[in-house]
């Protein structure tokens, strides 16, 4: 007869390792270390053999010695694997990029085919390690201590996020709580906004034994619905600000978490298409509800009110596809018309003068962007939108100008 | 090796490694040991792939090999104790989500037993084996199995002090 303890043992075995997956390439991996282990044998024992050769006889050994016992050597000598699975810059991939973060030695690569998460080298552009948590990631983000948070959604109850190492080896687990957009605040916590506000999700460390635990924060109501399905937050000027959509990823609006009331966009006027914070400012693509491609880049300040001031009258500035910050360089996507031209990025400097806009050569549309203070990777589809190729820029100086913001809004 | 049995060990990783993965980690605790003790096993099984015929007989080869080398080094490692961070610890359990900081609770007393009591109820009550397939798995003898088998439920009751009035759910 069983007993409730080991109902309960059984239910907590399962429990805990539900969301536990082996690496995708592990049956690959055992083969090649195998492989890479018998190498070094087969290499010592044809060593032996060109001894004993080389001891039977001298004219024969002389006969056979530089060009055939180099050669064999040679051959039998394996390519270094670290060498083999390098690729050069820029990082050609088969599948198209949602979204890309640079931290520490890491390069991560979401994949909007499959949801996967990959972790490249940044030095090398050697792959790391791969994860592709049930259903695929929605989201991931980086935090204080390179930790990666990421979300996914299998199917309805079927959700859940982790929290992984730096290198995506080791991870925890939060079944039944997803975001589309997660904004760490320490090592183990994170905000996750959901439909009626953000949620404080708390985790142990990556490889753990332990619960995660979440609870709405009180005070950080999003509003009423429909128009209050988050598909982005940022933390601007102490506070959060989320876009909200109509589910459908249409009608894009900015709230303050905590003050529903304050508002800007919404259809038909200004739609907002993506949005993106320096400092105490944000910068948003803002379009309207009959052209979801391109928009206006325009400035709020920590009240949501426009605000300025913006780059010098640029005509790329109303051509705006996605919008992305780094430290006070502004990076802006421009849309198709751009595309054929070569110059599909461009990016300025935030601070007490801002701008100049410059364009960066770079062909296709950018679909992913992620940048050090020195660095930008820039994900960049090809014509037929199934592959992206990442490539490596310098940030140009006039994108770079330490120019200290003035400081944001309460 | 020949080309049909690569397809057969690709067809049994991605049959059985993450309920292999599973189990070691619960033995473990920790889940990069547990990574790396499933990768030891696959390459040990890899490497006589061809001699171990069937498929039941693979899944319990391997995991033999890893029950047995995770007890070891578990063993070797008698300084379990780790100093409270704590950042480390889970937040405040949330009123709505009462029985899983429970479970937790369970799975930490479990992680205070002896790790061949351990290995026992993982067996038991993870891969739902019988007393005889634990045995094999553990390389001992099924009164052993028995002996470890109470001695962990003896100990799990004596800090759950009344089992009928445990209320998990």
């Amino acid at each position: 007869m069983t007993t409730r303890l080991e109902r309960e043992l059984a239910a907590a075995f399962r429990d805990a390792t539900e969301a536990l997956q082996p690496r995708p390439d592990l049956a690959d991996a055992v083969r090649m270390s195998v492989r890479s282990r018998r190498q070094p044998l087969i290499v010592a024992a044809a060593a032996a053999c060109a001894v004993i050769l080389l001891a039977v006889g001298v004219s024969y050994a002389a006969a056979a010695r530089h060009p055939s016992i180099a050669s064999r050597q040679h051959h039998l000598t394996p390519a270094p694997i670290a060498s083999a699975r390098r690729s050069s810059a820029p990082l050609r991939l088969s599948y198209p990029v949602r979204q890309l973060a640079v931290s520490g030695s890491y390069l991560y690569v979401l994949s909007s085919a499959t949801g996967t998460l990959s972790a490249y080298d940044r030095r090398t552009s050697t792959l790391i390690r791969q994860v592709t948590p049930p259903g695929g990631a929605t989201a991931f983000a980086v935090g204080p201590a390179s930790e990666v948070w990421l979300s996914f959604a299998a199917a309805p109850g079927l959700i859940g996020t982790w929290l992984l190492s730096p290198g995506l080896k080791l991870h925890s687990s939060a079944p039944g709580l997803a975001g589309e957009t997660i904004v760490p605040v320490s090592r183990t916590a994170a905000l996750v906004a959901a439909k009626h506000g953000l949620y404080r999700l708390i985790m142990p460390a990556p490889g753990s034994f332990g619960s995660a635990s979440w609870r709405l924060q009180p005070g950080t109501e999003l509003g009423q619905p429909p128009s209050t399905v988050p598909a982005g937050a940022q933390v601007v000027g102490g506070q959060v600000v989320v876009r909200t959509t109509d589910g459908n990823g249409n009608d894009g609006q900015l709230v303050i978490a905590g003050q529903p009331n304050v508002r800007y966009g919404g259809a038909p006027q200004a739609v907002v298409h993506d949005f993106a914070g320096t400092g105490g400012s944000l910068w948003v693509v803002a379009g309207t509800a009959g052209n979801a491609t391109v928009g206006t880049l325009v400035r709020l300040d920590g009240r949501l009110r426009p605000a300025g001031p913006v780059p010098s009258a640029s005509k790329l500035l109303s051509q705006v596809s996605a919008v992305w910050s780094a430290g006070n360089t502004v990076w802006l996507a421009l849309g198709p018309g751009a595309w054929a031209s070569g110059h599909s990025l461009a990016c300025f400097a935030v601070g007490k003068q801002t701008g100049p806009v410059v364009s960066l050569p770079v062909s296709g549309q950018v679909t992913a962007l992620a940048a050090t203070a020195s660095t930008v990777y820039v994900g960049a589809a090809t014509s037929a939108g199934s592959s992206t190729t990442i490539a490596t820029y310098p940030v140009p100086a006039r994108c770079r100008e330490p120019q200290p913001e003035a400081g944001g809004p309460h | 090796m020949r080309a049909g049995d690569d397809a057969e060990f690709s067809a049994f990783v991605a049959a059985s490694a993450r309920r292999l993965l599973r189990g070691a980690y619960l033995i473990t605790g920790d889940l990069a040991e547990a990574e790396d003790l499933l990768q030891t096993a696959l390459e040990r099984a890899y490497r006589r792939w061809s001699s171990i015929r069937w498929r039941a007989a693979r899944e319990a080869y391997v995991r033999k090999i890893i029950v047995t080398a995770a007890v070891d080094a578990a063993r070797r490692h008698r300084a379990p104790s780790t100093p409270l961070d704590e950042e480390l610890l889970p937040g405040q359990p949330d009123v709505a989500l009462e029985r899983i900081p429970g479970r937790a609770a369970l799975l930490q007393l479990v992680r205070e037993l002896p790790a061949g009591q351990r290995a026992v109820l993982v067996l038991r009550y993870f891969d739902d084996l019988t007393e005889v397939e634990t045995a094999r798995a553990l390389g001992c003898s099924v009164g052993t199995v028995k002996s470890q088998h109470a001695r962990a439920m003896a100990r799990l009751r004596e800090l759950v002090p009344d089992e009928a009035d445990w209320s998990l759910r």
